[in-house]
């Protein structure tokens, strides 16, 4: 079935306009605060564990989880659904981190700060290089993935639907920068939390688990099998895909130094903990597709699809496409608010004063970081018009950021290493991976990458090794 | 079928309102079963192991006469080879274990 379009395009505007309005209203309240580019690019440095926890959370809860948990769980089955949630593992690795990372940069800005203290230069530039690339494309997956969900629910034209959800977190987080990020990110992530529990419970109120077991068993065994080749490699590879872009992505460590020294390690392993049964709740929906007569003829749609049916089932009429929309809107704008928010930092400090040499004084600071917005977002809406095949894209980006797991560690914990040899770790790991990603199979990119990183960082801790930097220039 | 997903589309003809989609584990459907029936013209397929597929799809027009079977697909599914699939798999397994302990390890001689 294809997705039915249960909402009037009239009411696909309200909701999401109505949404937007509340978030930049709630962006210009929170911002008061953002006096001073500390306060507007790291919330004071001053967030509590629940707000810390609430926004890690919300953040990784992105499109991808809502739309791709399904569709790993409908094409790889209960391994699919399993390896989608060993992403939490990454967030769950960063408390460690967290702890490290306020030690070692009390001071420090965003990640780009770290690379160029251990790695000097070079390193900073690939890691500069790898981490645009990649933020932006994670942005463009979110884009996209508003626009066609727009489209499908609600009928609006993908490039207005698409061109609606970006306006409306690029203005919030024009106003308040990380302060309005962290705000809205709570509030979104009641409403992912309790939308997700809701649909889950009406799912498992019309299907039970074993007609679903048995429904798999008789038309599509292989996704209960133990052996299935995809799905046993999709658990590493999205582990350490998780990894690389929790450990290098400045979302994460933005967060690490907003929040308090001791509330930072402890909300990273709390959102962690509150995220794992998020894909899994997600993967069960698409696997009772089969059982609920959903015939599937657009794999990225699953979930969708299938919660619209089974809120159908439960007499929702068309107020099942309010609700799927309501989740699905704020699960992107969390996380494209993060993502803009992080990566104008990026611009903003590491590109304009690290590589431009200017100087940032009080002034000018507001209409260098909200240009920095506008050009981040930007470049993402350009990308976006394509209207690209979202997990394909994301995917293929797997090797670059596993590629950075080990420098991570290294850099943090390790006194002496040859930082050349790590960079050539780094550059290696990004080709071999992609190579493998295109040419052997989709799910061995950041496997490869992390693989082939770690051999290069680890030799580097035994061949010519020298004492690291401790200090930032 | 690398992915483990394929999806068939089928001539969406304009007197068609119903599709028929039947799948055989024989060239002669002697065991046919039922894989889709509906508006849909198109149906996706996950789940299938290792072994060849036969598929055949009719349409069924407004008078509920139905019109000539298709041309059988053949679909062979096929996994990666087992040696391959191992070795990547040990990397794997011992990529995320060596993450894990070295971050545990450096945490705990660093806190």
């Amino acid at each position: 079935m294809t997705l039915a379009v249960s909402l009037s395009t009239e009411t696909g505007w309200a909701i999401v306009i109505g949404l937007g309005v509340l978030w930049v209203l709630l962006g210009i309240w929170w911002g008061r605060r953002a006096k001073t580019s500390e306060g507007f690019m790291l919330a004071g440095r001053n967030v509590g564990l629940s707000l810390g926890a609430a926004t890690a959370m919300a953040t990784w809860v992105t499109s991808n989880t809502t739309m791709v948990a399904p569709l790993l769980a409908y094409e790889k089955g209960v391994w699919g659904m399993l390896a989608y949630a060993s992403a939490s593992f990454g967030l769950l690795l960063f408390a460690p981190l967290a702890f490290r990372i306020r030690r070692l940069l009390p001071e420090g800005v965003t990640a780009g700060d770290f690379f160029r203290m251990r790695y000097g230069n070079l390193g900073w530039a690939v890691f500069l290089v790898i981490t645009l690339v990649y933020s932006v494309t994670w942005l463009v997956t979110m884009a996209i993935a508003g626009g066609k969900l727009l489209e499908a629910l609600a009928n609006i034209p993908y490039a207005q639907g698409m061109t609606l959800i970006m306006v409306v977190c690029v203005l919030y987080t024009l106003f308040g920068g990380l302060y309005a990020v962290i705000g809205t990110d709570f509030i979104q992530s009641l409403i992912i939390l309790i939308g997700i529990v809701f649909i889950g419970f009406i799912v498992i109120e019309h299907m039970d688990v074993s007609t679903v077991h048995q429904h798999l068993s008789r038309d599509q065994p292989a996704l209960l099998d133990v052996m299935m080749p995809a799905a046993l490699l999709a658990i590493f590879n999205n582990m350490l895909f998780g990894f690389g872009e929790v450990m290098h992505n400045n979302v994460w460590w933005s967060r690490a130094f907003a929040m308090r020294e001791k509330v930072a390690p402890k909300a990273f392993f709390l959102s962690g903990v509150l995220w794992f049964p998020i894909p899994i709740a997600a993967g069960f929906i698409a696997l009772a597709a089969g059982p609920l007569g959903v015939n599937v003829t657009d794999p990225s749609k699953v979930g969708p699809e299938v919660a619209e049916h089974a809120l159908g089932l439960a007499g929702l009429g068309s107020f099942a496409g309010v609700i799927i929309l309501v989740v699905l809107f704020c699960s992107m704008a969390s996380s494209i608010d993060s993502l803009l928010a992080a990566t104008s930092d990026l611009l903003v400090r590491d590109i304009y004063e690290g590589l431009l040499k200017q100087e940032l004084d009080p002034r000018k600071f507001r209409p260098v970081a909200a240009t920095s917005i506008i050009i981040v977002s930007f470049s993402a809406w350009l990308l976006a018009l394509s209207g690209w095949n979202v997990d394909q894209v994301l995917f293929s980006a797997g090797a670059l950021v596993a590629s950075l797991i080990w420098p991570v560690i290294a850099g943090l914990f390790w006194k002496r290493l040859n930082a050349p040899l790590v960079i050539a770790g780094i550059i290696t790991g990004c080709i071999a991976g992609m190579f493998c990603y295109f040419e052997v199979q989709t799910y061995t990119g950041a496997l490869v990458g992390g693989a082939v990183s770690m051999v290069f960082t680890l030799a580097a801790r035994w061949i010519r090794p020298a004492d690291l930097e401790t200090t930032t220039s | 079928m690398p992915d483990e997903v394929e999806l068939l589309e089928f001539d969406d003809r304009a007197s068609a309102i119903t599709f028929r989609l039947e799948q055989s584990s024989t060239p002669d459907f002697s065991d046919p079963k039922l894989r889709y029936e509906g508006p849909d013209p198109a149906s996706v397929l996950t789940g299938l192991r290792e072994g060849q597929y036969h598929f055949r799809v009719r349409a069924i027009d407004s008078e509920d006469q139905p019109g000539a079977w298709s041309e059988p697909l053949v679909l062979h599914v096929e996994f990666m080879a087992p040696g391959q699939l191992a070795f990547l798999l040990v990397v794997g397994g011992v990529v995320a274990c060596s993450t894990i302990a070295a971050i545990i390890t450096g945490f705990l001689k660093n806190r």
